[in-house]
């Protein structure tokens, strides 16, 4: 079976005043319909950068490079942008952190879900209209006659989030990419959004790419975790090992600073330093300056991403990993 | 141990105007609030946005004096009906969330570190100068870059400035609103030591807002919940985290996510949001969205109440 996305080898740089800054770099990813890929880093990892690359949101003085770019057989690489567009929203659709911004406050939720029906499905005033009232229902939204007339500064963020999600759903997509959709909701709003977000994903059969920095939404919803530093994937794992058995130092360090998983104490196990910026790049590995299992070749030769059977790594000297095997 | 911050029977009220006709409402952001909290000790204010966290928070900082109720710092009871004086504000600071957004852009580091002194002390120029750089190197910054900006800074380091500011006139006690949750975690660890580090030593009584519940139980003695601007659950933090009795903490706990795989707790599913402060709800403001309510939670409001070593309000925390 041929994947929902594949992704091999993205890069994504932007001009500044000092040369170009390399936001992304070598990111391999590979996502299948009822997959769940969880992407973590920190801020400036690149990870909304990354996912903003495979969706052509990014503006066109960005430098983006990729060997592969495929989204159900579609080669984005070959197709014109104007044909790319068309996919957006109708193949893959994006939700993005702030409910309350992405949505249009000048026009009424109903108004905003319908556009996206209208543009990738087409139909009747009243059919369209049906499936916008049947969306919003199977979002969870109360009433959804009186909500269909609503604009968003009289919804709450939650609703706000489920009326995006709707949006989302629109055309049926095959894929959905949520760019950390719980962030800006409380703690008992986000759980019944992540709720949804699974229930829909087990129901419609989409792959789903989740963005976050949250380590615990990462445990109780992904099945596969990608994790970025300073723009590089640097470990990819199926959930149960990456929290586990973590085999890149970065990934260890972060768990360990968890105030939930450190050992019993005062101070908390941490990270020194911080993550490099575009003039303090070094030339070895990126984590190599913060790494407490750094050497001498950490700090003279960047690592390069490395498969070993269903992970993949980018360390000169990985943890927990007693066979090492070389697939390429 | 000292006690040097008790709040009792806090309140807190807001006009909210709804055209230019109508009679504006009143909106009760603080509804009875009360504790104590000793010198070296840290009290955590948990709860979802609209509880009245932050309104606590410019309360007890005195940035709004409280409407009605008794608050003392420090040993000295504050005045409400009349402006507090600066000496007794100088014993309660308060660092922000936001690193980015609480920092003068256009002061060096020095000017604003320097600037509660020029306020409200007699030093001279270099003993200003010789207290911010040793305050500096007391947060873990190099005192030579007194003379940055705050755009010249990661988060992490601001907010290292943003606690230096506060520490500044040496208060006794900091109210801390949410002070790593714009951090990245593995700045979060070194902010949260540090925080650590300067109570032991100082012995600063911390008021830590937070709805990270995971950083909560790892650095509070007790932990107040709050909904709706009351408190529904005072306990401290080994009996609360052990055994919740609210339904609205035992929710709340259940809806965090654990950072550990195939540990995925019983969750109690709430339907709904919190209620507007608009339109409050008859009797129980959680009743709406509780599981055990009944007819009784819908008529009266319940009041905290002592149960199994905590302070509960909620009439039917035996049932559950």
């Amino acid at each position: 079976m041929s994947s929902l996305l594949s992704v091999r080898n993205l890069s994504v740089a932007f001009p500044t005043q000092n040369g170009w800054f390399q936001a992304v770099e070598g990111i391999h990813l590979e996502v299948n319909a009822g997959d769940i890929l969880a992407i973590v880093g920190e801020s400036g990892s690149g990870k909304s950068v990354a996912m903003m690359a495979v969706m052509n949101l990014l503006p066109p003085t960005a430098r983006i490079t990729c060997d592969e770019l495929k989204i159900d057989d579609h080669d984005l690489l070959a197709m014109p942008a104007k044909q790319r567009r068309k996919l957006n929203g109708g193949t893959v659709a994006m939700i993005f952190q702030e409910p309350m911004s992405s949505l249009n406050p000048c026009f009424t939720v109903g108004y905003q879900i319908d556009e996206s029906i209208r543009i990738h499905l087409g139909g009747s005033k009243k059919e369209r209209t049906e499936r916008v009232l049947h969306l919003l229902e199977i979002v969870g939204i109360p009433d959804p006659k009186r909500r269909y007339q609503a604009y968003p500064h009289q919804m709450s963020g939650g609703m706000s989030q489920r009326a995006m999600i709707a949006m989302a759903l629109a055309a049926n997509p095959k894929l959905l990419i949520a760019d950390e959709p719980t962030t800006a909701l409380d703690v008992t709003v986000q759980a019944q959004i992540l709720e949804l977000l699974l229930k829909l994903q087990q129901t419609q059969g989409m792959g789903l790419i989740l963005i976050t920095h949250d380590m615990g939404v990462v445990a109780e919803t992904a099945q596969q975790v990608v994790v970025q530093y300073a723009g590089q994937q640097v470990e990819k794992q199926p959930v149960f090992g990456l929290f586990n058995q973590p085999h890149h130092p970065y990934t260890a360090a972060l768990l360990d600073a968890l105030p939930e998983r450190a050992p019993a104490g005062d101070f908390l196990p941490t990270i020194h330093g911080i993550v490099p910026g575009q003039k303090d790049r070094p030339t070895g590995c990126l984590f190599s300056p913060r790494c407490t299992h750094a050497q001498a070749l950490c700090h003279e030769q960047q690592p390069a991403l490395v498969r070993h059977s269903e992970q993949w790594l980018r360390c000169h000297f990985p943890l927990n990993l007693t066979e090492v095997r070389h697939h390429g | 141990m000292v006690e040097v911050l008790r709040a009792v029977n806090l309140q807190q009220e807001y006009l909210a105007r709804q055209g230019l006709l109508q009679k504006p409402l009143i909106v009760r952001a603080l509804n009875g609030v009360s504790f104590s909290l000793n010198a070296g000790e840290t009290l955590a204010v948990v709860g979802e946005s609209g509880c009245g966290k932050s309104t606590l928070a410019r309360s007890l900082t005195l940035i709004e004096t409280p409407l009605a109720g008794e608050l003392w710092l420090a040993g000295e009871k504050v005045n409400t009906a009349n402006k507090p004086d600066a000496t007794l504000r100088q014993r309660v600071q308060m660092v922000f969330q936001n690193p980015y957004g609480s920092l003068n852009p256009r002061k060096t580091i020095q000017q604003m570190l320097e600037e509660p002194l020029l306020l409200n002390t007699k030093l001279s120029s270099e003993e200003r100068r010789a207290a911010v750089s040793e305050m500096m190197s007391r947060v873990g910054l190099r005192p030579e870059f007194a003379e940055r900006y705050p755009h010249m800074f990661s988060g992490g380091q601001r907010q290292r400035i943003a606690i230096a500011r506060a520490l500044m006139l040496k208060p006794q006690i900091v109210v801390l609103d949410e002070p790593v949750s714009a951090l990245d975690l593995s700045v979060r660890a070194q902010i949260l030591n540090l925080l650590t580090e300067l109570q032991q030593d100082l012995g600063l009584a911390y008021v830590f807002i937070s709805h990270d519940l995971s950083v909560v139980q790892r650095i509070a003695d007790y932990v107040m919940v709050m909904y709706f601007g009351r408190a529904v659950e005072y306990a401290d933090a080994s009996t609360i985290f052990s055994q919740p009795q609210h339904p609205y903490t035992q929710a709340l706990f259940s809806a965090t996510p654990v950072a550990e795989v195939g540990e995925k707790r019983a969750r109690i599913h709430l339907q709904g949001e919190p209620p507007s402060p608009l339109r409050p709800p008859q009797g129980c403001p959680f009743g709406p969205r509780c599981a055990y309510v009944q007819d009784h939670c819908r008529r009266e409001i319940p009041t905290l109440r002592t149960l199994n070593r905590a302070q509960v309000a909620c009439v039917r925390s035996e049932a559950i």
